[in-house]
């Protein structure tokens, strides 16, 4: 990924940049599940070091009060997101409270995450989760349901497995407590707030 | 809120926003440029952000944020104005409410504050806005799937009335300890024979934390139940935001022998002849004349057939 031990630039306008991702990361947390077209790749002035919806994410995110945990084969960003967020890098996942993964299978038990206090439950950690939502893999379908869902809705969960699952479940039932999760797709971002409740689908 | 409404009416010596950003304008040519898009820097819109994403996670909880000093004081709005700031883009459609009405002093001057600075379009008509900035008003016409509302919160905590302790309202969120809200609502029963909160009326959001909805009235609480539109809440001086996603409960507290119900009222409005809308009540001349008129100046301007008709007719 790195070009002759450059650095690539980051956003084109990051201003403008970073108000579109939000803006679309406000709209995926509040209609969750919903998978929301998303191709940043226009924002970037060189291919960024990481998938762009992961980068785009953290570049709009992160900063210095943010501590980054990058998933192993996301470590060779770290440079590019230091120099770009001064954002510190977490050793742990526990440290973190932005948590980027690069696929599933990268991906720590939610429940080692930062989980926030009773009464900060905000102090949780935020996890964006990349190599998901593809329509050809497999995901187990559940129920989802709550804020920001008028009625209940199916959830495909390509790409999640039963460890995800029944993580979930135990993230969902800590409510007000626990970690936000942001699917990041093939130019396309879905959100899971701590607020939704994933059950079997029935039959 | 008087002291709000002296500070609206431009009885600060600065003058309105708009007339101080003009003056800038004419003084080094450059005007609002030479600040950033949206007058925020971009570490303190990152800050807010991230505050707003976790306030969506979590419906009705109150999320710590670092307030920044505007080129206002607080009561004016400030805690709406960071928040529009930070969400706001280019693409976006801006209408201001002060009160439901789009052309009083303090809705005309956020308005082209935050004109002057992100040059977004602005609009009074509710169905064509994507972001309403409100201050204690939701307007009438139904929101719409994608809009955002924007309050500007002077008090965030329900419960600051019965408790001054902010670890102990923190505790008590935590446990989900309402009782005290609900004594509060006893003694109004006790006192009064019904709930005599018009304003500012708490409820619950999505079940779980209890939530000032900002000084609407009452009746606009049930328009926050289950809204289409996602509402977002900023409070400068007490430096809080919280939000009710889309879709989402907003159970105002009642008992079930007292239930909860909104203001209703006798008179049409007199501009428009609504009999749906919430209306104020206007003192017209010296000798006890009053008539009611909508409060949401855009809902009254859309009304079909609307004629005008006398003032004094609402004399009670």
């Amino acid at each position: 990924m790195r070009t002759s031990g450059r650095l690539s630039p980051g956003f084109n306008s990051y201003t403008l940049a970073s108000q579109t991702v939000f803006r679309l990361a406000l709209a995926a947390l509040s209609r969750p599940i919903h998978r929301f077209p998303a191709d940043f790749g226009p924002l970037f002035g060189a291919r960024p070091p990481m998938p762009a919806l992961l980068a785009a994410l953290a570049l709009t995110l992160a900063d210095g009060l943010t501590p980054v945990w990058l998933s192993p084969s996301l470590r060779e960003a770290s440079g590019w997101l230091a120099f770009h967020r001064s954002a510190p890098m977490a050793g742990t996942p526990a440290q973190a409270s932005l948590v980027l993964v690069a696929s599933p299978g990268e991906m720590p038990p939610l429940g080692e995450l930062r989980q926030g206090t009773s009464r900060f439950p905000d102090r949780s950690a935020t996890v964006i989760l990349g190599g998901v939502l593809e329509e050809a893999s497999r995901g187990i379908p559940a129920i989802a349901s709550g804020p920001g869902l008028r009625e209940d809705e199916v959830f495909e969960g390509h790409g999640l497995g039963q460890g995800f699952m029944d993580d979930w479940a135990i993230n969902r039932a800590a409510f007000p407590l626990g970690v936000d999760v942001f699917l990041a797709g093939p130019a396309q971002l879905a959100g899971l707030p701590r607020s939704v409740s994933l059950s079997p689908r029935p039959g | 809120m008087n002291e709000d409404k002296g500070r609206a009416a431009g009885l600060e010596p600065g003058g309105s926003i708009s007339e101080i950003l003009g003056r800038r304008g004419r003084e080094d040519g450059e005007g609002a440029k030479a600040y950033n898009f949206a007058y925020l820097d971009e570490d303190t819109k990152r800050e807010i952000r991230r505050a707003l994403l976790k306030a969506v996670a979590i419906p009705g909880y109150q999320v710590p944020f670092a307030g920044r000093e505007m080129p206002m004081p607080y009561g004016w709005g400030t805690g709406g104005i960071q928040v529009t700031s930070s969400i706001i883009g280019p693409g976006d459609v801006l209408k201001v409410i002060d009160q439901g009405s789009d052309d009083t002093t303090n809705a005309v001057s956020i308005r082209a504050f935050h004109q002057a600075l992100t040059g977004v379009a602005t609009t009074t008509v509710t169905g064509r806005a994507s972001i309403i900035q409100t201050r204690h008003r939701i307007p009438e016409t139904p929101l719409k799937e994608g809009q955002i509302m924007v309050y500007q919160v002077p008090l965030p905590e329900p419960m600051r009335p019965l408790e001054p302790s902010e670890l102990e309202t923190r505790t008590l969120h935590a446990l989900m300890e309402y009782g005290t809200m609900y004594l509060r609502l006893y003694e109004d029963v006790a006192k009064h024979g019904e709930i005599a909160i018009s304003y500012d009326y708490p409820a619950m959001v999505a079940g779980r934390y209890a939530m000032s909805p900002s000084p609407i009235p009452r009746f606009d609480n049930p328009k926050l139940d289950r809204s289409p539109a996602l509402h977002l809440f900023g409070a400068g001086r007490e430096r809080r935001v919280y939000a009710v996603p889309p879709h989402t409960s907003v159970r105002s507290l009642d008992f079930s022998d007292h239930p909860f119900a909104v203001q209703s009222w006798d008179q049409a409005c007199a501009i428009c002849g609504a009999t749906d809308s919430y209306l104020d009540e206007i003192v017209v001349d010296d000798q006890g004349g009053r008539m009611f008129v909508c409060s949401d100046s855009d809902h009254c301007r859309q009304r079909p057939g609307r004629g005008p008709v006398e003032a004094g007719q609402g004399k009670t």
